[in-house]
Order: C-alpha cells, then sequence, then structure tokens
C-alpha cells in the first residue's frame, strides 16, 4: 500500500514490539551495567573502609582523595538499588522481553497498541537519563531505594536535589510501566492467534500477563506515594510529618507496592524458566494449570503480606499475626511451583543446552532466595533479622541472581530468533559457572554476615564492635563480587560479538513447538507471513503418537498432525 | 570459621534463637529433598534419549506438589506461626505487665541524629520530677531485673538495636512505642541504629553496660544528685574528640528537638507491636 517507512521510523521510532524490546534491552543491560559498577564501589569500601577506590576513585570522589566518603556512600547504595530495580531489571524482563516476546507467542502481529508502546519506551529511556543525571548531581540521592519519611521529607537529612530528579525519573517510569501493563493486558486478551486459548499460552506469557496486572494495580500506589512525598519535600506539606501527618503511613504506601514488585520481576522469570524446562527436558510442563493457579494465588497473596516489611513499626499485634500468617502462606502456591519444575525435570531428557544451564541456575539462587526468606517471616525472627545484610542477601538472590539468572536464561534462549545467530556455546558456559559460583559465594556472604548481626547501609559497619570480627568476611564476599562482575565480561563480549560472528541459527535450533519459531528469525515486520492457527498445547514434547506421525519428538503450536 | 549468632545476654532471646534454629532444621530438611530429587534428575536423565511423556494432570500426579505445599504449610509455616505467636504472647510484648513487676528499671530513650538520648526517672522512680536524669548513648542497667524502655525520635526515623538482646524496635518520631528486655550477664555490650537515619547512621552506636544490682543503685543515686549534668558535660567532651557530630545541648529534656515536632516524652505510650 505505502511506501516503506524511513529507516528512523523502522529503528528508532519504531512501533514494532520487536525493535521496541531490543530498544528496552538496550537500554536495561546498559544501566544494569551502571547499577553493577555502583555495587563493586560500595563491596570495594566494605573490604578497605576509607581507601581510595582503585581506577574510577579519583573521578568520583576527587575531594576526599579518591575515597567514598559517608555521605556517597548514602548516594552509592540509594543509586544502586533504584538504578537496578527500576531502570535495569524492570527494562529488561518486562519491557524487553514482554514486547519482544508476547506477540510472537500468542500469534499476534503486534501489540494492541504499537503507538503506546514506544512512547512507553521513550518515556523510559527519558526516565533512565534523568535518573542517571539524579545520580551525577552534586548530592546525589540518599534515601535508601525506599525513600521512607521524614528522612526523605528533609533537606538537611537528605540534601540536595539530585532526590528530586531521582523521585520525578520513578514517577516517570511507573508512568511507562502503567502504559506498558495496559498494552500488555490487551493484547494478550484480545489479540490471541485463533486457537490459542488462554490454557494453550505457553507459561512466559502467562508470567509477563499476571506481571502486567500487579504492575497495573501497584504502581499507582507508589506513583501516589511519591508524589504526596515530593509535596511534603519540596512544598512542606504534611502527609508523612508526624503529629499532623505520619511516616508510618508512607511505609503502608510504599511496600504496598514494594512488596508486589518482588513478584513483578520475579514472575516473567517463573513463566520463563516453567517453559524453559518442559522444552530442555523434553517433556510436557508438569500439571499447567497447577502453575498457572499458583502464580496467580501468589499475585493474589503479594497485595496482603506487605505488612511484614513493618514488623518494627509497632503494628498492632493482631495486624502484625495477619500479616505474618499470610505471608507464610505465600509458600504454599511457591511450592507447587517449584515441584511442578522438579517433576518437570523428573524422567525427562534433559539437554544441557545454555538457556538451560541458566535455567536450573536460577532455580537454584530461586530456592535459596526461598528458603532464606524462611527467616523473616515470623515476627519474634524477624525482629533479630530485620534490616541487617541477612535480607540484603535474601533479596538479593531473588530480585539479583534469580532475575539476573533468568534473564540470561531468556537472552541465550531467544537470542537466535532475536538476531538470526547463536551466542558462542564455551563463553556462555563459562559465563554460567563463574556467575553461578560467584553469585552464590556474593550473597552467601552477606548471609553469613547478617546472620552474625550486621546491619545494612552501613558506610564503615566496623564502626561497630560487634561486626568488627566480620572483616575477613566482608572482604572474600567483596572479591567474589568482583569475579561475578568479572564473568559479566565474557557475556558482554558473547553478546556483542556473536552479533557479527555467531553461527547461523537454525529454523528452530530448540526443538520448541512454541509459535516464535514457527516463523523467520528474526521475524518480519508483522511477524507471521499468514496468522498462525493454534491446534496443541505449548509443551507437545515427548508425545509418543506425535513421535510415530512425524518423527520428530514434538509438535509446534500450529502444527497439524496428519 | 564457624558461623553463629552474637552471644545472647539476655533472659528472652533464647526464643528467638529457638525459632532461628528450628528454621534452620525446616531449611536443610527442604534443601536436601530439593537437591537430592534435582540431582538424581540432573545425572540420571541426561541419558534418556526420550522423555517418560506425562503432563502431570493425573490426579496421582497432581497429589505430589499438593502434599510437598500442605507439608511445608501445615508443619512447618505453622509451626514458625504458633511458636512465634506465642512468644510474642507470653512475653516479647508483655512489657505493659512488666511494669508492675517487683524491681523494674524504667528508662525512656530519645533518638536523634545521630545519638541515643535516655532518660531515667531517678531514685523516686516517677519521670517528670527533679530529680530525672540523662545520659546518652549509654544504658545503664542492673543484671537479672527487667528493663521496660519506652521509645521515641525527635527526628528521623531511627531503630534501637540490640544484637546481644536480641532487641530491634523501631523510633518513630510522633510515637512512643514500649518494649523490655533482662540482661543475665554483666559486661559491655553495643548499641546500633538499624534504620538508615542520615549520613551518620553507621555511628550511631552506643553501649548497654549491664552492672550488678549494687554497683547500679549507687550509679542512680550518684546520678539523680548531679550525674545529669556532669554526664552531658562527658558526652560533650567525647564527640568534641572523636570529631562526629554528636549535639549534646544544655536544658534537657527540651534541648535536642531540631525540628518542628515536640520531643517524644509524655506522649501516649504504646507497647512495642500495639498492645493497648
Ligand atoms: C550484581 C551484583 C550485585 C551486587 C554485588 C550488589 C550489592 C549490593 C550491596 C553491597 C548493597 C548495599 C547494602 C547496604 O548498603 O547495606 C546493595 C543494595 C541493594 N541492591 Fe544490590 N547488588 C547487586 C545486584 C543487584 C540487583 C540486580 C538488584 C535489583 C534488582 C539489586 C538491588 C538492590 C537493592 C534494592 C538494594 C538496597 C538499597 C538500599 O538499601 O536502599 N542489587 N546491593
Ligand atoms: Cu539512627
Ligand atoms: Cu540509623
Amino acid at each position: 500500500m505505502s511506501s516503506r517507512p524511513s529507516w528512523i521510523r523502522r529503528y528508532i521510532f519504531s512501533t514494532d514490539h520487536k525493535i521496541v524490546g531490543l530498544q528496552f534491552l538496550w537500554a536495561g543491560l546498559i544501566f544494569l551495567l551502571v547499577g553493577g559498577l555502583l555495587a563493586m564501589v560500595m563491596r570495594w569500601q566494605w573490604a578497605h573502609p576509607g581507601e581510595p577506590v582503585p581506577w574510577v576513585g579519583e573521578l568520583l570522589f576527587s575531594e576526599s582523595n579518591g575515597a567514598v566518603t559517608p555521605a556517597s556512600y548514602t548516594g552509592l547504595f540509594t543509586s544502586h538499588g533504584l538504578m537496578m530495580v527500576f531502570f535495569a531489571v524492570t527494562p529488561i524482563l518486562i519491557g524487553a522481553f514482554g514486547n519482544y516476546v508476547i506477540p510472537l507467542l500468542i500469534g499476534a502481529r503486534d501489540m494492541a497498541f504499537p503507538r503506546l508502546n514506544m512512547l512507553s519506551f521513550w518515556v523510559t529511556l527519558g526516565a533512565q537519563c534523568l535518573a542517571l543525571a539524579s545520580i551525577l548531581m552534586p548530592e546525589a540521592p540518599s534515601s535508601g531505594w525506599t525513600m521512607y519519611a521524614p528522612l526523605t521529607s528533609h533537606y538537611d537529612s537528605v540534601p540536595g536535589h539530585g532526590q528530586e530528579l531521582m523521585m520525578l525519573a520513578i514517577f516517570l517510569v511507573g508512568v511507562a510501566g502503567i502504559m506498558g501493563a495496559v498494552n500488555y493486558i490487551t493484547t494478550v486478551l484480545t489479540h490471541r492467534a485463533k486457537g490459542m486459548n488462554m490454557m494453550r499460552m505457553p507459561l512466559s506469557v502467562w508470567g509477563l500477563f499476571l506481571t502486567a496486572i500487579l504492575n497495573a494495580l501497584f504502581i499507582p500506589v507508589l506513583a501516589i506515594a511519591a508524589l504526596l512525598l515530593l509535596l511534603d519535600r519540596v512544598y512542606g506539606t504534611h502527609f508523612f510529618e508526624p503529629a499532623v501527618g505520619d511516616p508510618i503511613l508512607y511505609q503502608h504506601l510504599f511496600w504496598l507496592f514494594g512488596h508486589p514488585e518482588v513478584y513483578i520481576l520475579i514472575l516473567p522469570v517463573w513463566g520463563i524458566l516453567s517453559d524453559l524446562f518442559s522444552y530442555f527436558s523434553r517433556k510436557p510442563a508438569y500439571w499447567y494449570r497447577g502453575s498457572v493457579y499458583a502464580m496467580m494465588a501468589i499475585c493474589g497473596l503479594s497485595g496482603l503480606v506487605y505488612g511484614h516489611h513493618l514488623y518494627q513499626t509497632g503494628l498492632g499485634p493482631m495486624l502484625g499475626t495477619a500479616f505474618e500468617a499470610l505471608t507464610l502462606a505465600i509458600s504454599g502456591p511457591a511450592v507447587v511451583l517449584f515441584v511442578n519444575w522438579l517433576c518437570t525435570l523428573w524422567r525427562g531428557a534433559i539437554r544441557y543446552e545454555l538457556p538451560m544451564l541458566f535455567a536450573l541456575g536460577t532455580l537454584v539462587v530461586f530456592a535459596g532466595g526461598g528458603l532464606t526468606g524462611l527467616y523473616l517471616g515470623p515476627i519474634t525472627a524477624d525482629i533479630y533479622m530485620h534490616d541487617t545484610l541477612w535480607v540484603v542477601g535474601h533479596f538479593h538472590l531473588i530480585m539479583s541472581a534469580a532475575t539476573l539468572m533468568g534473564s540470561f536464561a531468556a537472552i541465550y534462549y531467544w537470542y537466535p530468533k532475536m538476531f538470526g545467530r547463536m551466542m558462542h556455546e564455551r563463553a556462555g558456559q563459562l559465563h554460567f559457572a563463574g556467575t553461578l559460583v560467584f553469585a552464590i559465594l556474593t550473597f552467601g556472604g552477606m548471609l553469613v554476615a547478617g546472620y552474625e548481626g550486621q546491619g545494612r547501609r552501613l558506610f564503615d559497619p566496623f564502626q561497630y564492635e560487634f561486626i568488627v570480627h566480620l572483616k575477613s568476611v566482608n572482604q572474600y564476599t567483596t572479591y567474589a563480587a568482583f569475579g561475578m562482575g568479572l564473568f559479566q565480561i565474557i557475556f558482554a563480549i558473547n553478546f556483542i560479538g556473536s552479533l557479527f560472528w555467531g553461527t547461523r541459527a537454525a529454523e528452530n535450533p530448540w526443538g520448541a513447538p512454541s509459535l516464535e519459531w514457527s516463523t523467520s528469525s528474526p521475524p518480519p515486520t508483522e511477524n507471521f507471513s499468514e496468522e498462525p492457527i493454534v491446534c496443541n498445547g505449548p509443551h507437545e514434547l515427548g508425545n509418543p503418537a506425535v513421535r510415530e506421525a512425524l518423527g520428530k519428538d514434538w509438535i509446534g503450536q500450529s502444527e497439524v498432525m496428519p | 570459621m564457624s558461623i553463629s549468632l552474637p552471644s545472647d545476654v539476655s533472659s528472652e532471646g533464647w526464643r528467638i534463637d529457638h525459632i532461628l534454629h528450628v528454621t534452620h532444621w525446616a531449611v536443610v530438611l527442604l534443601s536436601i529433598i530439593t537437591l537430592v530429587w534435582l540431582g538424581i534428575s540432573l545425572v540420571r536423565d541426561r541419558k534418556h534419549r526420550d522423555a517418560t511423556f506425562t503432563h502431570g494432570t493425573s490426579r496421582r500426579e497432581k497429589a505430589i506438589p499438593l502434599a510437598l505445599a500442605a507439608f511445608v504449610f501445615f508443619c512447618v509455616d505453622g509451626y514458625l506461626l504458633v511458636r512465634s505467636h506465642s512468644d510474642l504472647s507470653a512475653s516479647i510484648l508483655r512489657a505493659n505487665d512488666m511494669l508492675g513487676k517487683e524491681g523494674v528499671v524504667r528508662v525512656q530513650i530519645g533518638a536523634r541524629q545521630w545519638a541515643w538520648d535516655i532518660r531515667y526517672p531517678g531514685a523516686d522512680d516517677h519521670f517528670d520530677t527533679s530529680d530525672d536524669f540523662y545520659t546518652v548513648s549509654e544504658l545503664v542497667v542492673p543484671v537479672g531485673r527487667p528493663v521496660v524502655f519506652e521509645l521515641g525520635s525527635s527526628d528521623v526515623i531511627h531503630s534501637l538495636y540490640l544484637p546481644n538482646f536480641r532487641i530491634k524496635q523501631d523510633a518513630i518520631p510522633g510515637r512512643v512505642l514500649r518494649g523490655w528486655f533482662q540482661a543475665e550477664k554483666l559486661g559491655r555490650f553495643d548499641i546500633a541504629c538499624a534504620q538508615h537515619c542520615g549520613v551518620h547512621h553507621y555511628q550511631m552506636g552506643g553501649t548497654v553496660r549491664v552492672v550488678s544490682e549494687d554497683e547500679f543503685a549507687a550509679w542512680r543515686a550518684a546520678m539523680s544528685r548531679d550525674g545529669a549534668r556532669m554526664h552531658a558535660e562527658d558526652a560533650r567532651a567525647q564527640a568534641a574528640e572523636s570529631g562526629y557530630q554528636l549535639v549534646v545541648e544544655d536544658g534537657w529534656p527540651e534541648a535536642a528537638p531540631s525540628r518542628a515536632w515536640a520531643w517524644p516524652w509524655g506522649r501516649s505510650v504504646q507497647s512495642a507491636g500495639g498492645a493497648p
């Protein structure tokens, strides 16, 4: 019909969900690097408190001869936490995979609202730039990622304007998140190919879909909290001021968003893992509906358990116990999901290809994250554990180790679809081994220090006498973190190098039944040359009848049995 | 290297240690199940050319995840819930009852950036009388007697953290929370702040000094005579030496508030956990 759109329309201001997805991926990976470097600087400070930071010290902390100062340390953990949560992991897991994968997996030509989708990316990028600017300000945000009031509402406690820029950036990224969420929900509900009923969607789509619902429900809560806080800070209103307002009200709002946020980040990973375990053990996903219901149940509970972040604020005993019971109840559906994975692997024909390695690694660190959370559920245990490095180690196992390894699994898995080439196998294996081992050592080291009582957010933990003997643990942990960082270089080289030198991908390199592999790699603009008609579930692997008829161990979702 | 909790020198800390230890056993058990299960699959099943075909939807198959979920829910979670609840109601939230106990020591702790102001009722055991006295970041308590503290803050949220007593309680401006502990061993132990409260959060330390009953009585008598002022001066000298900001001002207790809202003394008191 019309003439070919210009280069800029196709690759920069593109409404094609695949391009938007890749844009999110690049943007997220870059900020992962930023957040990661901030983490390394923090770790340096704990291994060598007060000593100049090698290489980057002079640049970042010139006034103190390259050493981290107490004030800059508060900036570091705040910026790191916020960068990672909102500007790295969210864009990768939800922005990149959500966009790239949802339409392809449900057999749609594009998202329901392609322009909104494009806008969502550009708003995110703007927010990222703002966030970057905020941490480069002379006074970076220093409130902690939780931004508690009244600390954050007063300039004498949290000085400078970096904080406002960051809050604005979070507000914007929230707006972008809502745009994305509306889009994903609508797309999944209305744009599925013929025959693709909800219970035939790959579990990756379920995970992303449920995440979108949580985003749509809970980001507005964060937006309100941030807005009121900003008013308190800039215009001196008293929403969260003691006596006239209530500082704890802020915590209720923040965690009403903040706890679901953890599930927002991990649900896409759960979905992707569920599919990968099936594909790489050549077996259907065990009790598909059970996994779907388990994820739904966790979404339902996610907004009802946030009170466990407030145990030490003097919650009434009744409310405390209710939150405690609900918190512990989450382990029910979580166990169902987890055991379904183990049962999927059981008696499969396991293939240790790169996505599978990372999926298995994710399973291990996620189990670690879940089990260490058991220590934080009971109110009494949390009296001791609260705000220690135990908590930091626990949530990093999930929010960092599991989301990152899960993202890597997804990247290695869909890379051939995105770029038509394979990533290098040996390099990937090395990356996997290094990441898994050092992630466990790094976050395990935090757990050890926390169990022995080390508090979080301490510029120089060894000012407290009871922490002094933990210095060597902190040093080992730091070296492990550096090791983990170094292994990511292999990934970066592999990711970029394979764009040019990777071997060409076969049509369906993993023998996976889902729809994205029934079109070319990378797929054409509107994904499918003709609309697929779905006649099979997403996990028809190892079916003897199929093997008999087709001579292979799987049947594509739109493939007709002869 | 062994990994252990800080030594417990309190009468009730064992409750928390106990629940942590029970959790260890649960975690070890669940880890072994997972690792063995996963390990068998990973080693044995990689040799298979063909997988065993099943969607895992028969009744018997669904029973496996459900049974394990039920086990974790009822046995592990159930125990933790019941146990922690009974510890709370039997002891940890009992600060109000402790007030009526013979020989109870009462203190008020006001957190501020970045020190702990501690007020004692003096020899007459009543607050707001002329023999009240104050210490800064040093909590002196007698061994073997319940100590009931009322905790508030005059600026931002802090959190009173006594690792050796298994105590952690947020200090919230505008609220006063009540809690209690009882020391069982003589010695000096750390006070830390557990909530990010600004640049010097990492230095908001202090000491719990546990002394014998006699020593405590003598100390208290001396302090209620003229100790308050002396101590404030000591603290000021200390602060000047260490070079970090510790604001010690004259005219207790009206001093200190650097913010518009009032010093927490005298507001309504909630027990930690909120029991009336
Ligand atoms: C790549 C390896 C990582 C390392 C070595 C690392 C290390 C750290 C360290 C040392 C802290 C400071 C703790 C403190 O001051 O008490 C921290 C805080 C934090 N990290 Fe990470 N981190 C990593 C990745 C991530 C990722 C991927 C995420 C996000 C999803 C994340 C989220 C956070 C958050 C939310 C905080 C809390 C910030 C705060 O206290 O306000 N981290 N991390
Ligand atoms: Cu403090
Ligand atoms: Cu603090």
